[in-house]
């Protein structure tokens, strides 16, 4: 049990490395699809400096997994987006910074507060208000991006994408069945929230800050609602 | 910082940054001429399906 759970631990924090590093190819293309298309300075300058902090992140997960004397996984090269192919560039680029920034920095966020409540490590402590100072600014990017971008078309196409934004951000497992070890309490000492903790603290980021955020933009969220009811009937199912 | 707390840090601290930035008037924007954006906006090499299925969040 012991050896699972410390093979689950490397395992997250190998998945962050490579999210880290696929979140800095995204927010350097980011920034330089905002500056194509207009956007104010200080939207394009966050996202650059974004690009930069993950890198930064990378390497502090690449130092915890040769501190645990785990293998550094090769980083991620590939730039990822996740949109249909059938939007304009605007709504393309919006697509893109609302996922990246508006969900998954924000979500991130959360996971960030509530190991930051439970780790006592000094080192691993300093590294977790490193990040979240970061992805403060990160997600900021995406909230004050649809402040600027109201104004100049219509956001409604969002709406409908919502669900799959959410959907991707998460990947496949978080709403599996997890390994026995993926419930221990005593994960959060090594910077990893327990999988049944997570799901409940990612439903709820989206119900008390997410679905909110977007309806200060008058977004519709009725989509991303009936997603979030169905995530939550499934996990009642699964965790009784 | 509280889960409760981060509606006002993270959506009403974005909002609060592009007013504090006076970004919300043309002055600051790259695009003042209102010259029509490109046809693409971000770099090639990131169309979907990607084959990625991992997640993007910590």
């Amino acid at each position: 049990m012991v050896e699972a759970t410390q093979a689950l631990i490397a395992q997250v924090w190998a998945t962050r490395h490579g999210v880290e590093t696929g979140a800095s190819l995204r927010f350097a293309a980011l920034s330089q699809g905002l500056r194509a298309a207009g956007a104010p300075d200080v939207l394009v300058d966050l996202a650059a400096r974004a690009a930069a902090d993950e890198i930064r992140h990378a390497a502090h997960c690449a130092d915890i997994l040769r501190a645990r004397q785990v293998e550094v996984p090769p980083p991620e090269t590939r730039l990822l987006f996740f949109g249909p192919r059938d939007l304009t560039p605007e709504q393309k680029l919006t697509y893109e910074v609302v996922a990246q920034s508006c969900i998954s920095e924000t979500e991130s966020m959360a996971t960030l507060v509530t190991l930051l409540d439970a780790v006592v490590d000094p080192h691993l402590r300093a590294v977790l208000q490193e990040l979240a100072r970061d992805e403060v600014q990160h997600a900021r990017l995406g909230w004050a991006y649809l402040g600027w971008a109201r104004h100049r078309f219509d956001l409604a196409f969002l709406s409908g994408h919502l669900p799959a934004m959410a959907s991707a951000s998460t990947g496949p497992e978080m709403f599996s069945s997890g390994p026995p070890a993926a419930d221990e309490e005593w994960l959060l000492r090594s910077g990893v929230v327990p999988l049944r903790e997570r799901r409940r603290i990612y439903l709820e980021t989206l119900r008390s800050v997410v679905i909110p955020g977007f309806e200060e933009f008058a977004i519709d969220t009725g989509p991303l609602r009936h997603w979030t009811e169905q995530r939550e009937a499934e996990l009642t199912a699964l965790e009784h | 910082m509280k889960l409760k707390r981060l509606f006002q840090v993270l959506v009403l601290g974005g909002t609060s940054l592009l007013a504090a930035s006076a970004c919300g008037s043309d002055s600051s924007s790259n695009n003042s001429n209102n010259v029509p954006p490109p046809h693409s906006l971000l770099p090639d090499g990131g169309t979907p399906p990607t084959g990625y299925t991992g997640p993007t969040i910590w």
